[in-house]
């Protein structure tokens, strides 16, 4: 149940907060590669994403502070992480390595932290060290895709990516979780926004980070908490679905019908997520 | 007549039988004063409880309760200084009276039992605060966070068990607020305070 402060502090402000920097990106990144270099989205959707975190879920206790940290505080404290060092994937002496680098510690990161009963064994660990390199995937490939395509479709798809996710969440028993993943896509709703309005702006470098980190470690929790494993799969399969508008010929015949499709890539399997989440949900009037 | 003169006094022997025997059971047994030596006490859980309670929409006070509680007790009545209050209750024992509550209590919004499959409570100062009232202070810790409580407790009783085991009751109310713990979900529909009632039966070990 979210009340005009939880969606003042969990969607609104994010939304502003992101929208605000990504604007500054799109400004002056296409006449600065300066400013492009710094890698603003981390800080737009990351910072507005913190303000979210702290309000819904709490300011998280420091994990230097001895005890146990929550599963859902590292998130916090890894999207903290990834703002500050967002910046040094700009360094032009960093920049063979500094991708790899950056993304792989996530990755590793989300392992550590997140991680069911009895991890380090057998086929638990195996599929874990699967999980990180399916999100090393996904993550560098909408990195590339990023890049690649200008305008407002793969924010859109990604929004629709993301929105799936909070869905499928909530109807996993997991409404703080469904809350977190709504703050980034009230990013994504900005980015779209910006993008719409800059002609020709891409998605600011550094979204798909916070995307990344958030949405991975919110449904590695859900698995932990018996997310039913089509659900999480077709959850993946959403994050690949935006390069469907990449199919050669289709963006020269129609740049719309290409962001079209890229939607539909994204919007189908995750709709399809949160509906095998409710089918496999216990009738409960709960 | 012969029948009669050996079955009366039979007859007697077994309502006299009978009359102690309901004496037995209906009277309570006696009462044992706490020894003047440190005696250790494991927690029943089969007769102890252990209660929440807190509002729901600012409308209604709910209760639910935790079925498993363990620990131990040392209770010293001459130097209560030296008594002790060791206490672990397992949270996926939650009992709301609806399964997909409890199942939604187990999860991430609320105890993250997977994470944190306990509480504890360890006593850190026990003082008498009367005849059969104690202070305890001691650390909580719940849902990962350990915070510094204070429960009055009262000794509810002392007996004997089946097996002449020495038994001992406390029974104490306290407040927390479960934003202090990390517990944040439902900010609007559920109170922060949250009451909780221990009542614990312990045997001496």
């Amino acid at each position: 149940m979210l009340g005009p402060t939880d969606l003042l502090f969990g969607i609104l402000i994010p939304a502003v907060v992101a929208g605000i920097l990504l604007l500054v990106d799109a400004r002056l990144g296409a006449q600065r590669p300066r400013v492009r270099s710094l890698h603003l989205g981390a800080a737009g959707l990351g910072a507005g994403y913190l303000i979210a975190h702290a309000w819904l879920v709490g300011v998280p206790a420091s994990p230097f502070a001895g005890g146990a940290v929550p599963f859902t505080a590292w998130i916090f404290w890894m999207v903290a992480v990834a703002i500050v060092l967002a910046p040094l994937r700009g360094v032009p002496a960093l920049a063979r390595w500094s991708h790899v680098l950056y993304v792989g510690l996530f990755c590793v990161w989300m392992r550590r932290v997140i991680r069911s009963p009895g991890p380090g064994e057998g086929a638990d660990f195996l599929l874990s060290f699967g999980g990180v390199l399916l999100v090393f995937v996904l993550w560098r490939l909408l990195e590339r895709l990023a890049e690649r395509r200008p305008g407002p479709s793969l924010p859109l798809a990604l929004w629709a990516a993301c929105a799936g996710t909070s869905v499928t969440l909530l109807l996993n028993k997991s409404g703080s979780l469904a809350q977190l993943v709504g703050a980034v896509c009230a990013g994504l709703g900005a980015a779209v926004v910006v993008t719409w309005i800059v002609r020709g702006a891409h998605l600011a470098r550094g979204v798909v980070a916070i995307v990344a980190i958030v949405v991975a470690s919110a449904v590695r929790i859900a698995i932990v908490y018996d997310l039913p494993a089509a659900s999480w799969v077709l959850l993946a399969v959403a994050f690949v679905g935006p390069w469907l508008g990449e199919v050669p010929g289709l963006r020269a015949r129609s740049a719309r019908l290409a962001g079209a499709v890229s939607f539909l890539g994204a919007a189908i399997p995750a709709g399809a997520a949160a509906v095998v989440t409710a089918v496999a949900r216990e009738p409960s009037p709960y | 007549m012969k029948i009669i003169s050996t079955t009366l006094p039979l007859a007697g022997l077994v309502l006299a039988g009978l009359s102690l025997t309901a004496a037995n059971w209906t009277s309570s047994p006696p009462a044992i004063a706490p020894a003047a030596v440190p005696v250790t006490y494991t927690v029943d859980s089969v007769h102890s409880s252990t209660v929440f309670s807190t509002t729901h929409l600012g409308v209604s006070r709910f209760y639910g309760r935790f079925n498993k509680v363990g620990g131990t007790f040392t209770v010293d009545s001459d130097k209560p200084e030296n008594s002790k209050v060791s206490i672990e209750i397992d949270i996926g024992s939650i009992d709301s009276n609806h399964k997909g509550r409890d199942d939604h209590l187990r999860g991430p919004d609320f105890f993250d039992v997977k994470q944190f499959p306990t509480a504890t409570f360890e006593s850190k100062t026990v003082t008498k605060a009367g005849d059969k009232n104690w202070k305890v202070v001691g650390d909580l810790t719940l849902h990962g966070t350990t915070k510094s409580v204070t429960i009055p407790m009262e000794q509810t009783g002392t007996g004997k068990g089946r097996e002449g085991e020495a038994l001992i009751g406390f029974h104490g109310t306290f407040k927390i607020n479960r934003s202090d713990y990390g517990i944040q979900f439902m900010k609007g529909g559920l109170g922060e305070e949250v009451t909780l009632i221990v009542s614990v039966e312990a045997a001496a070990k």
